[in-house]
């Protein structure tokens, strides 16, 4: 399979549709017929969608007369078979016509039944003159021979009765064209019940992998979903902090160790009456399971402390925090980071860690 | 008369729209179908679906007695229908029910200008040089809305295919 062929950026569209002017169309065409796989893909991709336009549109019911037509039509061709090819064989013809005339020669000799028997179950009971009317069977036998069919002829006649009266013509007709038909439709229902089994097949074992890719796909789309919610966060994060960082007004405190259990940790707070706050920690001991870090806003009006949020750690002891504008930091005095159960206190309650004042 | 029976709305809606005369359109419908009746080893079940076979012929029928009733200059002839028949087995997509119907509610949602493209071509069957003249666009212009509605319809027979899965 070649796949970088180079006609795969033909207009394969193009070809489908028919819109493709002869000189155009040729080269493609033939392309095709090398059997390149990808163009052929491609190509049915395009020859798909321009039979489905003419499949798409509403039905329309055409009338009645066309399907008593096609009827009348299927029947006709029933009885009629097409003639086959002409025949060089002329034996067959020439022992009939020598028997026939042998039994006329018998029947003006002598008024004796006699049997002839010629090829293709031709039957000729008693032949008396060979008149016109004898031979215009002789022409008729010779059409039926011809057309294959085997036809049973009564010829009878009398010595006193010179001129053959028509007769009856018994014709059995097989049909073997209609033979020929259904057996080539049966023929053909087999194919397609093989093709249909083989479909379905393929169908079933398409089914099967396509369940296990959505299955596989699916749950590495949740995956990624995931990573891209927190991606998305942290982007928003840096979004906020810059924004605390740039705003006009923005003053910045030092927080530093204020307790033994702190040991050298520092940390820095950034914030504006537009920017909201930004408090970044460094070397930030571990906490126990049930404890976090709070940040607590200290002011001169009332309440004088309030919280200003969880302090989010990372595995190397980094702090950050990240808050919208509040009216607490408009008359902040200082800022001062304990540890609380986890998920924080109301009201400050644990150790005093780390204090900076404005 | 039972293959007939269970594809002529189909068929003769595409007849119809191609050749716009009820009359006409009757006339090609029997022509196709005594021709299947003629000559059924015309169509071979292992080279494709029967509706694929039957749509090939019956536009390249139609197309073929409109460009004669109308004597257009240009009279192209080709693909001719065998080729085309050729090409159409070529298509391993079935042309199921659900996929008819999302191709068609796509053709109903596509811009006005890139639904015409594709309805003149195909029904019509004018080539792109012949749309370029009969729109008063550039070349370029025609062929790019062309690749851009077969986009979307081939989106569109991709999601049906999922679906009705």
């Amino acid at each position: 399979m070649n796949s970088n062929c180079e006609m795969q950026n033909a207009d394969w569209d193009g070809l489908a549709l028919g819109a493709l002017p002869p000189q155009k169309a040729a080269p493609l065409v033939a392309h095709l017929r090398t059997g390149c796989d990808p163009c052929r893909v491609l190509f049915s991709q395009s020859q798909a969608v321009a039979l489905a336009l003419g499949a798409s549109l509403p039905g329309q019911a055409p009338g009645q007369l066309v399907e008593d037509k096609l009827a009348a039509y299927v029947r006709k061709a029933s009885v009629a078979p097409k003639p086959p090819p002409r025949q060089n064989n002329w034996a067959p013809w020439m022992l009939a016509a020598a028997s026939l005339a042998f039994a006329a020669w018998i029947g003006y000799q002598q008024p004796v039944p006699v049997t002839v028997s010629i090829p293709q179950k031709i039957e000729i009971e008693r032949v008396v003159d060979p008149n016109p009317e004898l031979q215009k069977r002789i022409r008729e036998l010779e059409l039926s021979l011809a057309q294959k069919r085997p036809v049973e002829i009564i010829v009878a006649a009398t010595p006193a009765a010179p001129v053959v009266q028509p007769e009856p013509v018994v014709v059995k007709v097989e049909d073997p064209e209609k033979d020929r038909q259904l057996s080539f439709y049966r023929e053909k229902l087999q194919q397609l019940e093989a093709q249909y089994q083989s479909q379905q097949k393929l169908l079933a074992e398409a089914q099967q992998t396509k369940d296990k890719r959505i299955e596989q796909m699916t749950g590495r789309l949740a995956g990624l979903e995931v990573e891209a919610a927190a991606q998305r966060k942290i982007l928003e994060d840096y979004r906020n902090a810059f924004r605390t960082i740039e705003s006009i007004g923005m003053r910045q405190v030092e927080l530093a160790s204020v307790d033994r259990a702190a040991q050298n940790s520092s940390a820095r707070a950034l914030y504006s009456k537009q920017g909201g706050l930004l408090v970044v920690a460094h070397d930030l001991p571990k906490l126990p399971g049930q404890k976090c870090y709070q940040l607590w806003i200290l002011r001169k009006g009332s309440p004088s402390i309030v919280s200003g949020g969880l302090i989010k750690l990372d595995s190397q002891g980094r702090g950050f925090l990240q808050s919208p504008p509040t009216p607490a930091l408009n008359d902040a005095t200082g800022f001062a980071i304990t540890d609380e159960p986890v998920g924080g206190s109301v009201v400050a309650r644990g150790h005093k860690l780390l204090f900076g004042a404005i | 008369m039972a293959l007939y029976r269970r594809y002529r709305l189909r068929i003769f809606a595409l007849v119809l729209r191609i050749l716009l005369d009820r009359c006409t359109a009757e006339e090609v419908l029997q022509d196709l179908f005594q021709r299947l009746w003629d000559h059924p080893e015309k169509y071979d079940s292992s080279k494709g679906e029967l509706l694929s076979w039957l749509l090939t012929v019956a536009r390249n029928i139609s197309l073929d007695h409109k460009r004669k009733e109308s004597r257009r200059a240009s009279f192209y002839v080709y693909p001719d229908v065998e080729t085309q028949v050729e090409l159409a087995s070529l298509t391993e997509r079935r042309l199921d029910a659900e996929t008819i119907h999302s191709v068609r509610q796509v053709l109903d949602t596509l811009p006005e200008e890139q639904r015409r493209v594709l309805e003149l071509s195909y029904f019509e069957g004018l080539t792109h040089p012949e749309l370029a003249e009969t729109l008063g666009e550039s070349l370029g212009t025609v062929k790019t809305r062309i690749r851009l509605g077969m986009q979307k319809l081939k989106h569109a027979m991709s999601l049906g295919l999922l679906q009705s899965k």
